[in-house]
C-alpha cells in the first residue's frame, strides 16, 4: 500500500487524449471520476490546498480541435481550450466582440491568462473561501453554510439567488458571454447539446454542488458568438480589490445597440452578485427606446439591484452594482 | 452495499454525522416492490377461495366526514410533494426544490396539528386506539373490527410515528435555513445537525415504504371501497356488514 | 536596546525632510488640487510621516587582513534586497582606506565563522553593524600600526595609512604594504592572529568563530559597547491620488518618499528600501486585510489571493525617492536604519489622501478597502456592521 503523502502531488491517473473521440470516450468511461483538466489554474489550487482528491484527470490541452477562433456563417466559434491571452489578442474578437476580449484581459494575471482557457474560466468552481478551505459545506455535499451565518465573512458573497449556499460566479468572461448571447457547445459521446450562455450556469436552489449544467461525461468544447451582437456598443468594467490577480467584487458587461441616438436593444449582465451571471432584463427593457445618456443611466440604475438581499458585509455591492450599470449605460 | 450513515468533517476537522446514506433509497424501493409484488401474487393465488365481493348498492352509511376527507387528501398531497421534492436532488433531478419543500412541510405540519386537535375534541379517539385484543383480529376471521381494522390502525400509527419524526426533524432543520421569517444562525452544533439529517432521512425512507404500502392496499380490489369512501365519504351497508362489527361501530346513514 | 518611549532621539531632522519632500512633490503648486472633482473622480492629497527606532548595539565584529593584502569582513548580515551585507561592511573598508574591490564580505553561512550579529529586523542593521565593523577595523588598524612601529621604529601613533600601505607620517617612504603587514602579523601570532587576547566580553559564538580563524590572518576584533539615545528612522511621504466615487477605487498618481536616516551609505539600497516600503505601505493602507472568521476562529487571509499584497498595477508608475543625508552622532559613519519607516510614511500619506478625497472622512482603520469606501459614499456607513479586520482599527 502506498502511504499518503501530503507533500507531493496525490496519485492521479492522468489521461492525455490527443483527439476528440478519445477524450469523449474517456469522459464517458470515467464519468464522475474524470476530472477535466485544461489550464489547471483552478485545479492546481485545489490540489495544492489538498482539498480535492480527484483519482483521474483528463487533460484536454492536447486536443487542437477544441482550440482556436474560427469564423462561421452566423458569427464566430471559439474553442473552449483557447487561452485567454489568445482571446485578448485575437483581431476578429477585438474588432467585432471587443466586450469579450476586454473581459478576458481583466481575468487574473498575465501568467494565468497565458495558460488559463476560456472554458476553464467559465467552468471554474466557486471561490467562496470557506468552500475553498476544504470545509464540508453545502457546496461540498454537506448540510451547512459557514459564509451565510450571523458572523460569517461574506463580503464577496451573493446578493441574489441565495439558497443555503451564497457563493458567487467568479468568472469575468461569463457575463460578457451572456451579454453577447453566446451559445455553449457541450459535447459527449451521445452528441452535442447547444445551451444558451444564460442557461449554462445554475444556482444553488437547483444544484448546490455544481455551477453549470455540465454533467459527468460532458465537455464544454466551444462557445459560439452570434452575429446579432457583433459590433454593438460594448462596456465592460470589473471592480476588484487589486487591479490584477483578483476576482471581481462586481463586474458588468453590456452590449447595446444604438440607432438614431436611441437604444434599440441591450443585454446587460453582472458577475459576482449571484451564483450565476445575473442578466438585468428589467434594466434592458427600461432603457429600450431611450437615449444612451447620463439621464437614462441615472433613471434606471436603481433597477439593477432590485431584489438584492445583502448579507453581513456585502451591502456595498448594491451601490457598486448600480454605479457600474450606470457607467455601462452612460458609456 | 454501502454504509447506512454518511459522515463528514466539521469545521474543527472532527468526524460528525452528515446524514443517511441515500443508497438506502434504492434498497427501500426494491424491498417494498418485492414485498408488495409477493403479496399481490399470493393474494391472486388465493383469490378463488375468497367469497364474493359485497355489493356497493343499497343503503349507504357515512364513513368519513368531508373535513376528514379534505384532511386526508391535503396530507397526502403535502407528503407527495415533500417526498418528490426531497428525493429529486438525490436522484439527480435538478429542480429548485427547497422552497416548495418547506412550504409543503409547513402545510403538512399545520394540517397534522389541526387533525390532532379535531381528533381529540370532536372525534371518537377510541376508534383509532389499538388495544391488545386488536392483535388477535388477523388470526380470527370471526373477530371483526369497529370503524378501523387492525391493519388500518397499524398503518395510521405507523405513519403517525414516521411522519411525526419527519415533521419534528423537518421543523428543526427548517429553523436552520434562511426563510422570509428568520435568518439562519449556525447555532446548532454540526454533530446535532447531522443527527437531525440522519433521523429526517431514515424516517423519510420509512415513510416512502409506508406510503407505497398504503397506496398498494388502497388500490387492492377488496379494499377499493375504503378508497371510495375516502373520496365520496360512504360505504354500503353490505360492505359494512361484511367487514365491520356493527356493535362496535354504528355510523350515521349517509345522505 | 533603546525604548522609543523613554529615551531622547540621537538626532532628528524632520523639518528638513518635510521641506525637501514638499519641494520634490511640488506641494505649493499642487495643494490647490485637493478635493477637486474631475467627472466621477476626486483628487486627494496626503502627507505622512513614518517612524521606527532604527538601531541597536552590543554586537561583535571580526575583520581580517589577509596575507595577500585583501580585507575580509565577516558579517552575519544578509541581503533582503537591501544590500545590507555590503553597506554595513563598507564601514570597515573605509576605516582601512582599502578599495571596495579589494574587500571580501564573508557572509551567508554560519560555517564562514561569523561574529554575533543583530537579527536583520526592526530597521537596525546599518546602525548596529557599521558600529561593529568600524570597531573591528579600528582594532585591526591599531595592530597594523603596532607591527609597523615594531619593525620600522617609532611608536604606533607615528604611523598612518594610505594606498594600502602603513607608513611613517614623517617619511612616507618608510612603510610596509598591507600584504607585508598581514604576513608579519601571522609570524608574530598571539593577539595579532586571534590566538591570544580575544576580547573577554565577545559572545561565545563569536569566540568560537575567532578560534576557528585563529592564525589564518592578521585579525581585528571588537565587542561593541552600548549606545545612549534612541536612533530613529524617519520617512516623509507626499502623495496624490484620484479616487473614483462610483467604484471606490483610487489610483496613486504621484508618490514621493524622503528618508531621514543619517548619512546615506548605499544610495541604491536606500532607494530600493524606500520603493519596497512604499509597496508595503500601499498594502497596509489599501489591501492587506487580516481576517479571522469570528464564529469558528479560522484565519481567512490565507494564500496570496486573500492576503492581497499589492500588484504592480496597484502601485504608482514612479516612486520618487530622496534623503536628507545629515550624520547621526551615535554612529561612527553617521548612519541609521530605514526599513519600516519607509512603509509607515506611505501608509499614513495614503490614508490621509483617501480621507482628503472623501472630504475629510476618517475610517480610523487600515487598510481602507474598496467596500469601506463605497459604503461610506453610499451612506451605508462602512457596511451595516463593521468588517472585523484585525489590522488597525480606532
Amino acid at each position: 500500500m502506498v502511504a499518503t503523502s501530503h507533500d507531493v502531488m496525490p496519485d492521479i491517473e492522468l489521461y492525455q487524449p490527443t483527439d476528440e473521440e478519445n477524450a469523449l470516450a474517456l469522459a464517458a468511461t470515467l464519468g464522475q471520476e474524470g476530472w477535466l483538466l485544461a489550464g489547471g489554474q483552478d485545479t492546481f489550487g485545489w490540489l495544492k490546498d489538498r482539498n480535492k482528491h480527484p483519482s483521474a484527470m483528463i487533460e484536454l490541452t492536447r486536443i487542437d480541435a477544441w482550440k482556436g477562433i474560427t469564423e462561421t456563417a452566423d458569427g464566430i466559434e471559439i474553442g473552449a481550450l483557447t487561452t485567454l491571452t489568445d482571446i485578448v489578442n485575437d483581431p476578429l474578437i477585438q474588432s467585432r466582440y471587443s466586450l469579450l476580449s476586454t473581459a478576458a484581459s481583466r481575468v487574473a494575471s498575465p501568467q494565468i491568462r497565458n495558460v488559463g482557457t476560456l472554458g476553464g474560466n467559465l467552468n471554474q468552481d466557486a471561490r467562496c473561501w470557506y468552500y475553498r478551505r476544504g470545509l464540508d459545506c453545502y457546496r461540498a455535499g454537506g448540510n451547512i453554510c459557514y459564509a451565510d451565518s450571523p458572523e460569517g465573512l461574506n463580503r464577496e458573497h451573493a446578493l441574489f439567488g441565495q439558497s443555503r449556499c451564497v457563493a458567487v460566479s467568479p468568472s469575468d468572461t461569463a457575463p460578457a458571454l451572456v451579454a453577447l448571447d453566446a451559445t455553449m457547445v457541450v459535447s459527449s459521446e451521445n452528441g452535442q447539446r447547444l445551451i444558451d450562455a444564460e442557461d449554462y450556469f445554475v444556482g444553488p436552489a437547483v444544484d448546490i454542488v455544481n455551477m453549470t449544467v455540465l454533467r459527468p461525461g460532458e465537455i464544454l468544447t466551444a462557445i459560439r458568438l452570434p452575429n446579432t451582437w457583433a459590433n454593438a456598443e460594448f462596456y465592460f468594467e470589473k471592480v476588484a480589490d487589486r487591479n490584477v490577480w483578483d476576482f471581481a467584487l462586481v463586474n458588468v458587461a453590456a452590449a447595446i445597440k444604438v440607432s438614431g441616438g436611441n437604444i434599440e436593444d441591450a443585454r446587460i449582465a453582472c458577475g459576482a452578485v449571484e451564483c450565476v451571471p445575473r442578466r438585468l432584463t428589467n434594466v434592458e427593457s427600461a432603457i429600450k427606446g431611450k437615449a444612451r445618456s447620463e439621464d437614462t443611466a441615472n433613471q434606471v440604475a436603481s433597477l439593477a439591484s432590485d431584489g438584492a438581499r445583502a448579507l453581513n458585509y456585502n451591502h456595498f455591492k448594491i451601490p457598486l452594482m448600480e454605479n457600474l450599470v450606470k457607467r455601462a449605460i452612460r458609456g | 452495499m454501502g454504509e447506512i450513515v454518511r459522515y463528514k468533517r466539521d469545521v474543527w476537522g472532527e468526524e460528525v454525522i452528515l446524514g443517511v446514506s441515500w443508497d438506502l433509497l434504492w434498497v427501500v424501493a426494491v424491498a417494498v416492490l418485492v414485498l408488495l409484488a409477493a403479496h399481490a401474487i399470493i393474494m391472486a393465488a388465493l383469490a378463488n377461495k375468497k367469497m364474493d365481493k359485497p355489493s356497493a348498492e343499497g343503503r349507504r352509511v357515512s364513513r368519513h366526514d368531508v373535513f376528514d376527507r379534505a384532511f386526508h387528501w391535503i396530507t397526502a398531497l403535502a407528503i407527495f410533494v415533500l417526498i418528490i421534492t426531497g428525493v429529486a436532488p438525490i436522484i439527480g433531478l435538478r429542480i429548485a426544490w427547497l422552497n416548495i419543500h418547506w412550504i409543503s412541510g409547513c402545510i403538512l405540519t399545520l394540517v397534522v396539528v389541526l387533525h390532532i386537535i379535531r381528533a381529540i375534541f370532536w372525534q371518537d379517539l377510541k376508534a383509532m386506539i389499538l388495544s391488545p385484543t386488536d392483535f388477535g383480529e388477523p388470526f380470527d376471521s370471526a373477530q371483526k373490527p369497529g370503524k378501523y381494522s387492525f391493519e388500518q390502525k397499524g398503518m395510521h400509527w405507523g405513519i403517525t410515528l414516521v411522519a411525526g419524526t419527519v415533521i419534528v426533524t423537518g421543523v428543526i432543520l427548517f429553523l436552520q435555513i434562511d426563510t422570509p421569517f428568520w435568518d439562519r444562525t449556525n447555532s446548532m452544533a454540526e454533530s446535532q445537525l447531522g443527527l437531525m439529517f440522519l433521523l429526517h432521512g431514515l424516517s423519510t425512507l420509512a415513510l416512502i415504504a409506508l406510503v407505497a404500502t398504503h397506496i398498494y392496499f388502497a388500490l387492492r380490489p377488496e379494499k377499493l371501497f375504503y378508497t371510495r369512501s375516502m373520496i365520496k365519504g360512504w360505504i354500503s351497508e353490505e360492505e359494512m356488514a361484511a367487514n365491520h362489527d356493527t356493535s362496535k361501530w354504528s355510523p350515521k346513514e349517509a345522505e | 536596546m533603546s525604548g522609543p518611549t523613554s529615551t531622547p532621539f540621537t538626532s532628528a531632522y524632520m523639518p528638513e525632510a518635510l521641506a525637501q519632500g514638499a519641494a520634490e512633490f511640488g506641494w505649493e503648486a499642487k495643494k490647490g488640487r485637493a478635493r477637486q472633482r474631475n467627472g466621477s473622480k476626486v483628487t486627494g492629497l496626503g502627507i505622512g510621516q513614518g517612524y521606527h527606532n532604527a538601531g541597536r548595539s552590543g554586537m561583535d565584529g571580526i575583520v581580517r587582513l589577509m596575507p595577500d593584502g585583501r580585507l575580509a569582513v565577516h558579517s552575519g548580515v544578509g541581503n533582503l534586497g537591501t544590500y545590507s551585507y555590503a553597506s554595513t561592511s563598507r564601514a570597515a573598508a573605509e576605516v582601512l582606506k582599502i578599495p571596495w574591490d579589494r574587500t571580501d564580505v564573508i557572509a551567508g553561512r554560519t560555517d564562514n565563522h561569523l561574529p554575533m550579529t543583530s537579527a536583520q529586523d526592526g530597521s537596525n542593521s546599518i546602525f548596529t553593524n557599521t558600529r561593529t565593523n568600524f570597531g573591528a577595523a579600528q582594532d585591526l588598524l591599531a595592530k597594523m600600526k603596532e607591527i609597523a612601529a615594531m619593525d620600522l621604529g617609532g611608536a604606533a601613533e607615528d604611523y598612518d595609512i594610505e594606498n594600502e600601505r602603513v607608513f611613517q607620517i614623517a617619511d612616507s617612504s618608510v612603510g610596509m604594504t598591507y600584504a607585508q603587514v598581514a604576513q608579519r602579523g601571522m609570524e608574530l601570532g598571539g593577539k595579532f592572529t586571534g590566538q591570544a587576547e580575544v576580547p573577554e566580553e565577545m559572545s561565545e559564538f563569536s569566540k568560537l568563530s575567532v578560534s576557528r580563524l585563529a592564525g589564518s590572518a592578521l585579525m581585528g576584533l571588537f565587542k561593541d559597547s552600548r549606545h545612549n539615545n534612541n536612533p530613529p528612522g524617519f520617512v516623509v511621504t507626499f502623495t496624490e491620488i484620484e479616487l473614483d466615487l462610483e467604484t471606490g477605487k483610487f489610483e496613486i498618481l504621484e508618490l514621493v518618499s524622503i528618508a531621514e536616516c543619517g548619512t546615506v551609505v548605499h544610495p541604491q539600497g536606500l532607494a530600493n528600501q524606500l520603493r519596497g516600503g512604499a509597496v508595503w505601505g500601499i498594502g497596509l493602507s489599501a489591501l492587506e486585510r487580516h481576517l479571522y472568521d469570528p464564529q469558528n476562529g479560522m484565519p481567512a487571509s490565507t494564500g496570496y489571493w486573500q492576503s492581497k499584497v499589492p500588484t504592480i498595477l496597484d502601485t504608482p508608475l514612479q516612486i520618487t525617492t530622496g534623503w536628507v543625508d545629515l550624520p547621526d552622532p551615535e554612529n561612527p559613519v553617521g548612519a541609521r536604519g530605514i526599513g519600516e519607516p519607509a512603509m509607515g510614511g506611505v501608509s499614513a500619506a495614503l490614508n490621509g489622501a483617501i480621507a482628503d478625497a472623501l472630504g475629510g472622512h476618517l475610517f480610523n482603520a487600515a487598510p481602507v478597502t474598496t467596500d469601506m469606501i463605497i459604503n461610506h459614499l453610499a451612506g451605508t456607513s462602512e457596511s451595516a456592521k463593521p468588517l472585523a479586520q484585525n489590522n488597525f482599527r480606532g
